[in-house]
């Protein structure tokens, strides 16, 4: 595979927040901290002449506070809450575009599931940190894990 | 010149995004609609003087090729320039929406500067 999926899906994810929640966005090496208790996570799967699978998880503090940004209302609002899990879905979907156009290119066709929006406990958290294919971004001084798997063209 | 633009898709928070960057941009907004799928969207378009239609393309119950093969199909309605917005950059998809009659498409994330551009292009390619 000629491309990077971690870099592509870096380049992509900091792009889409930028645009999208007018968020400032920076890439630390160091292990991610936070005294954050509740956390999202979004998942979603592509398949086509290659497949595989992207997510982000954030504090959801951090979710309600982008959601608040998108919809023009302050984040402790009714309105915010009923919104969380689909600011997260949907900059995760706009992600997976993004990220399987750059990666394929635009002659393939390349088919989106719906994207998936599960809470998560802080040791889940701190797990994905660690896996493979996970990317760390901080997001308005607070952290942003995001996770990209790929499996080889068939 | 103003508009009264019809923003079409399931999802509040990507409306909001389409609202707040139309504003961004600068495109001034006489009436703004919203409908949640093909389906409601055409029920505002037969019933509001609508001159512009933003739309997504996955929504349940009627999506926007649907939607835009419904409006080419009708004489009233087939005037009405539709941009597609989508986060989905394949070239036949892309294809396929214009060819059923969409006047553009407009990837997601997008400037306000983009919008700003299409929105004129859009509208002045309709008046022509």
């Amino acid at each position: 595979m000629a491309k990077d999926p971690i870099q592509i899906m870096a380049e992509t994810l900091t792009t889409v927040l930028e645009d999208m929640t007018f968020t400032f966005i920076d890439s630390p090496e160091e292990e991610l901290q936070t005294d954050d208790t509740e956390f999202l996570h979004a998942t979603i799967t592509f398949d086509g002449p290659s497949s595989g699978e992207l997510s982000i998880a954030a504090p959801r503090n951090l979710c309600a506070q982008l959601a608040a940004g998108i919809l023009g209302l302050e984040a402790d609002e009714h309105e915010v809450a009923e919104n969380i899990s689909d600011t997260l879905g949907e900059l995760l979907n706009v992600t997976c575009g993004n990220f399987t156009t750059a990666m394929f290119g635009d002659e393939t066709v390349i088919n989106q599931s719906i994207p998936v929006v599960k809470k998560l406990d802080k040791t889940a958290w701190q797990a994905l940190q660690v896996r493979p294919g996970a990317v760390k971004f901080i997001v308005d001084d607070v952290p942003l894990i995001a996770h990209v798997a790929v499996e080889e063209s068939r | 010149m103003s508009y009264n633009v019809l923003v079409v898709d399931d999802s509040r928070v990507i409306r909001a995004v389409i609202k707040k960057t139309l504003d961004l941009a600068g495109v001034e907004i006489q009436e703004l609609h919203e409908a949640q799928n093909g389906k409601e969207a055409l029920a505002i378009l037969k019933e509001k003087h609508v001159d512009l239609v933003f739309s997504d393309i996955h929504m349940p119950e009627m999506n926007g090729l649907e939607m835009i093969e419904q409006m080419a199909a009708d004489g009233n309605l087939r005037n009405i320039p539709v941009i597609v917005v989508s986060s989905e950059g394949s070239k036949e998809r892309v294809g396929e929406l214009m060819e059923k009659g969409a006047r553009a498409y407009i990837r997601k994330p997008f400037t306000p500067e983009l919008v700003r551009d299409l929105v004129r292009e859009t509208m002045e390619a309709s008046d022509g």
